[in-house]
């Protein structure tokens, strides 16, 4: 909630008392008690506009009579609202039939039928005979872009999709042509449609005219059966819409209704267009054994005999703590917690991990840090309250492209400042009054966050009697960032001490502040240091400023975060309850790769990953499997992992199964099955739990509810929540420890003189894992893999767009296309992770942090 | 490719000095590129969109909202014929059907030698000499067949 208090308005909309913040609007308010306006050119999430003019009402205040808008007119007080009159309904009513003169009127054909705010509002001002003479247009179909299509005979030039594209996605794609008659919308020049392809427009077109042309079945939506599930995709949780015609998935659209999900109908192009990963010939189509390269099928109950076979055997031959798991981010949480199981209590190994904690396992450290300082993560709700955000290190429209139309909804209705901190001058559109923009040296996020600390106490912009008062060890924090003066701080980040300064002031005034962590961080480096000063940041801000402070820790899959509440993690039980001396044997999961590739490890089960491509380093990983006496790995698709399987399992996608995932802010969601499980596939679930059978030891749970039975009393903290109501867990029991967390200064490394260029990778816009390479809407808009250098850097090496670079490591090196790009710094090369082609992991050597390359033209 | 002329160049930071928004100075710029180039190119509403931090699609909507920012190449003379209510009652339609005639072209044509440019106009607030037409920046009243000749046949 924002720190602005507004008063609260008392009104009565037809006779009813209502109240409302000041300012709101009156269509707003008379949703929200439930009485239906006509409408066509609101959106709760957009700027008022009124374009179409049927939303009026009447209004009676200080004694006079009005008709008004109710779509831009603010309430007042004392007001009274009446929403049908004989004279309204004559108003509105005479918008919608003129609309109607040009409208096609094919709806059965048309893909918004039975959704259609245009039919809804016809239908309720009873409209039937028209009194004008109609007037067609008779333009064809616009299919310049892979995605959507526009079908402009049936806009209404509502400007809704140009508002949506605009003020919630920042990319202003779409606009209006000419006025008047002539009025319609389209690209600059009719170019084709070259944008982030988030789909909003097409949720927000109250009619057909844009429509989602990666759908298998079009038109009349309303004979398709919706299911709202969870986006398998990043950790920001929406709630997807999953539109089935007779057990098949024909699309995925996004449900607008208030309280439905954390996103307000709002999508990404992976989670709205990613579809193509359900129904796909290239999964894997059974169980497959590997004879000597080759997978031959075999049946399933052969295949878990074969598992628990093994595991016996290797349990006898080489203790239970020769038996690893790698437990998945993408699975649901009943299937972490299961899979987490079958290996504490039926194997007896504590060698479980996940890619999360393996690469960054003070990721979890930082979050219980956070909870015992009293620093809490807000409903991702509520981020379009919040009065400052700073986005650290995230290019959030590629990696949580929907907590930035959250954060610039904010900037619209709440006037949240936005300061946007990343090594990469990248974009980030939105109407905040306040954009600080801090574009530093790469990997010095530590020196900035520190920077920020020590500016925060030297200029006294908290109270710090206040926080040595309420954290012992505030004196050890004020010596720990003597390094962090101005000049180090400039010589490292690039930044002066005026933008730090400025940035520090702006996040100490009284206001309730989210902070947003990039995964880009994890990869400095020095990303347990960055946390650690981001957390010092917020106790600061906490304990000796006013209002609030939000954390959002750095999370990348849809259950990064559950996959670690479920205690797949050598250091946590289910619910971050200590391993401590449950378990004899050494940690071999902590360097699960390493522990396999020595011999250590015998039997290595991965569940739905592929840390071929997917771990921060390949050579490791392939070495790990290649020496690893038995592997098995159950995948939807083919992954480089799996090939060097023995034994590989196919399992289910999102749409076939049931559960719960958490998210990045701790929103417990429901995953929903709108399909059954296709082909020979099973769920992980179900896998895991016909492994128990076959271990002689069965669980108790025999659905995925029992087992989230089984987890509510596991871990406290989830014994509440209620998934369907997309609700957070809270911390539970938890002492409060309040300390700054100190560590010690060390200087950024330079850039070994050969390798002079520092590599940076991340998920694509288009692109997440290893999955959506399946998907042909999005391999359509995200075909190639292109690295990004700035133009000094082409410059210097000659190169230019389209030209092959070679990009070398002391490790390995690859090729790849490229393209300039100011928003990379010089010195920088980003190279998206997620083509299979391009293995970017491959680069890394034994060593931890930013990569040191070298480029050049490859001939 | 389209650039502002070095001249014009030199304008761009006083225009842009005289609004607290530079959004504000998107009007000004269109002018300015219409008066060099005669019209206002895709490629010029792309220029100014980078100077004024808005998409082309932005400044595209602006500029196709108001009539008089052409988007097509020009003659050198752009006739504005006004249609609307006074000089309607007082003869444009057939005085416009004339004009037509007479370069051989349609309304929101050019005459092959690049020399005129037809469109229709709404009141340009001459109406108490109506009808009128504008050429330019000139505004030619009280029209008849013989003085649109005349206006027209002077032109080189
Ligand atoms: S898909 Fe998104 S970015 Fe593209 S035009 Fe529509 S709203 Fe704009
Ligand atoms: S395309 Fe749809 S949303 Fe856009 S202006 Fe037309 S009717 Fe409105
Ligand atoms: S933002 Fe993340 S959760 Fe939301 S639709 Fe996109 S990928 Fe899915
Ligand atoms: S909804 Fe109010 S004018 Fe369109
Ligand atoms: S109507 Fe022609 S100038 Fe006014």
């Amino acid at each position: 909630m924002s720190v602005t208090v507004r008063e609260t308005i008392n009104f009565t909309i037809d006779g009813k008392p209502a109240t409302a913040p000041e300012g709101t609007i009156i269509l707003e308010v008379a949703q929200k008690y439930g009485f239906e306006v006509t409408n066509l050119c609101y959106n709760k999430k957009l700027k008022p506009f009124a374009a179409c003019r049927t939303c009026m009402v009447e209004v009676r205040h200080n004694g006079k009579k009005e008709l008004v808008y109710s779509c831009t007119h603010p309430v007042a007080e004392g007001m009274e609202v009446i929403i049908h009159t004989e004279e309204t309904d004559r108003y509105n009513s005479a918008n919608i039939e003129m609309l109607l003169v040009e409208h096609p009127l094919d709806c059965p054909i048309c893909d918004k039928s039975g959704v259609c705010p245009l039919q809804d509002n016809t239908e309720l001002l009873e409209l039937q005979k028209p009194r004008f003479e109609i007037q067609r247009r008779n333009e064809p179909s616009i299919k310049t872009n892979p995605l959507i299509e526009f079908y402009l005979n049936r806009c209404i030039v509502c400007g809704l999709c140009v508002r949506a594209c605009d003020e919630i996605q920042g990319v202003q794609a779409l606009d209006f042509h000419q006025r008047g008659m002539k009025a319609s919308i389209g690209t600059a020049n009719d170019e084709p449609l070259d944008c982030e392809f988030c789909g909003q427009c097409i949720t927000v077109c109250p009619t057909g005219a844009l429509m989602d042309m990666s759908s298998d079945a079009r038109g009349l939506a309303a004979l398709f059966k919706n299911t709202n599930t969870t986006c398998s995709y990043c950790s920001w949780g929406c709630t997807v819409q999953l539109e089935t015609k007779k057990n098949k998935l024909v699309r995925i659209t996004a449900d607008e209704t208030p309280g439905v999900g954390i996103n307000e109908g709002n999508l990404c192009a992976k989670g709205r267009f990613g579809h193509g990963i359900v129904h796909n010939d290239e999964r894997i189509q059974s169980p497959l054994i590997n004879q000597g390269g080759t997978f031959q099928e075999i049946g399933w109950d052969e295949a878990i005999e074969m598992i628990a076979e093994r595991a016996k055997t290797t349990i006898n031959r080489n203790g239970a703590e020769s038996l690893a798991g790698l437990a998945s981010e993408k699975l649901t949480n009943e299937e972490n917690y299961l899979f987490q199981k079958l290996f504490r209590n039926n194997y007896g190994s504590n060698q479980i991990n996940n890619l999360q904690n393996l690469q960054a396992p003070y990721v979890n450290d930082f979050m219980l840090n956070c909870f015992e300082n009293g620093i809490e993560s807000k409903p991702v709700t509520e981020l379009d309250q919040a009065d400052v955000v700073l986005i650290f290190n995230s290019d959030l429209p590629s990696e949580y492209p929907v907590g930035g139309n959250s954060i610039r909804k904010g900037a619209i209705f709440t006037g949240t400042r936005v300061i946007f901190a990343n090594p990469r001058n990248m974009r980030f559109d939105h109407e905040s009054r306040i954009d600080i923009r801090l574009i530093y040296n790469q990997d010095a996020d530590f020196m900035l966050a520190n920077r920020l600390c020590r500016i925060l106490i030297d200029e006294n912009l908290v109270d710090t009697a206040k926080v040595q008062e309420q954290i012992p060890n505030f004196n050890d924090l004020v010596a720990s960032l003597a390094p962090y003066t101005a000049d180090a701080t400039k010589k490292a980040t690039g930044l002066t001490n005026e933008q730090l300064k400025r940035t520090a002031t702006q996040l100490a005034e009284k206001a309730d502040r989210a902070l947003i962590i990039g995964n880009d961080v994890l990869n400095t480096g020095k990303g347990k240091e960055t946390l650690n000063a981001l957390l010092n940041l917020a106790i600061l801000l906490n304990a000796g400023g006013e209002g609030s402070v939000s954390i959002y820790p750095p999370r990348e899959h849809c259950n990064s975060q559950g996959v670690n509440d479920m205690g797949a993690t050598p250091q946590y039980l289910p619910g971050y309850r200590p391993v401590n001396d449950a378990f004899e044997h050494e940690n071999l999961a902590d360097e699960l790769f390493e522990n396999c590739a020595n011999g250590k490890i015998k039997f290595l089960h991965i569940a739905g990953e592929d840390p071929m491509t997917s771990y921060k380093s390949r050579s490791i990983v392939e070495q790990a499997l290649d020496t690893v006496p038995f592997l098995v790995v159950q995948d939807i698709y083919m992954s480089e992992t799996a090939r060097k399987a023995n034994l590989i399992l196919p399992t289910a996608t999102f749409a076939e199964k049931e559960g719960t995932v958490t998210n990045m802010t701790r929103h417990v969601q429901k995953v929903v099955p709108a399909i059954p499980v296709q082909g020979k596939a099973k769920s992980d679930l179900e896998i895991f739990h016909n492994l128990a059978d076959a271990l002689g030891s069965p669980f108790k749970s025999k659905s995925s509810s029992d087992v989230l039975e089984e987890i509510r009393q596991t871990i406290p903290a989830y014994k509440d929540v209620d998934p369907a109501r997309h609700e957070q867990w809270k911390p539970s029991g938890v002492t409060a420890k309040p300390a700054f967390q100190i560590c010690a200064f060390e200087e950024l490394k330079a850039s070994k003189r050969d390798f002079s260029m520092k590599l940076l990778t991340n998920n694509h816009m288009f692109h997440i894992g290893s999955y959506t390479h399946f998907s042909k809407a999005l391999t359509d808009i995200g075909p190639d893999c292109f690295a990004e250098i700035n133009p000094k850097d082409a410059k210097k090496s000659e190169l230019v767009n389209g030209d092959t670079l070679l990009v070398e490591s002391s490790q390995a090196n690859l090729k790849v296309q490229m393209k300039i790009n100011p928003a990379v710094p010089a010195g920088m090369v980003y190279i998206p992770k997620n083509w299979p082609e391009v293995p970017v992991n491959a680069l890394r050597n034994g060593e931890d942090g930013t990569v040191h390359v070298k480029i050049s033209k490859s001939e | 490719m389209f650039e502002f002329s070095p001249a014009n160049q030199k304008r761009i930071p006083e225009i842009l000095a005289k609004y607290p928004d530079t959004q504000s100075a998107l009007l000004p710029l269109l002018t300015m590129a219409q008066r060099q180039e005669g019209y206002v190119a895709p490629q010029a509403m792309v220029e100014i969109g980078k100077i004024l931090k808005l998409s082309p699609g932005y400044v595209q909507s602006v500029a196709s909202f108001y009539t008089m920012y052409h988007m097509h190449p020009t003659g050198k003379y752009i006739i504005l014929f006004c249609i609307n209510i006074s000089c309607q009652l007082n003869g444009a339609d057939e005085l416009l059907a004339y004009t037509a005639s007479k370069l051989n072209i349609k309304v929101g044509e050019t005459t092959a030698d690049k020399k005129f440019t037809l469109h229709r106009e709404e009141c340009l607030a001459a109406c108490s000499n109506a009808p009128m037409m504008r050429i330019n920046d000139t505004y030619h009243e009280d029209l008849s067949k013989e003085k649109i000749d005349k206006i027209l046949d002077s032109l080189d």
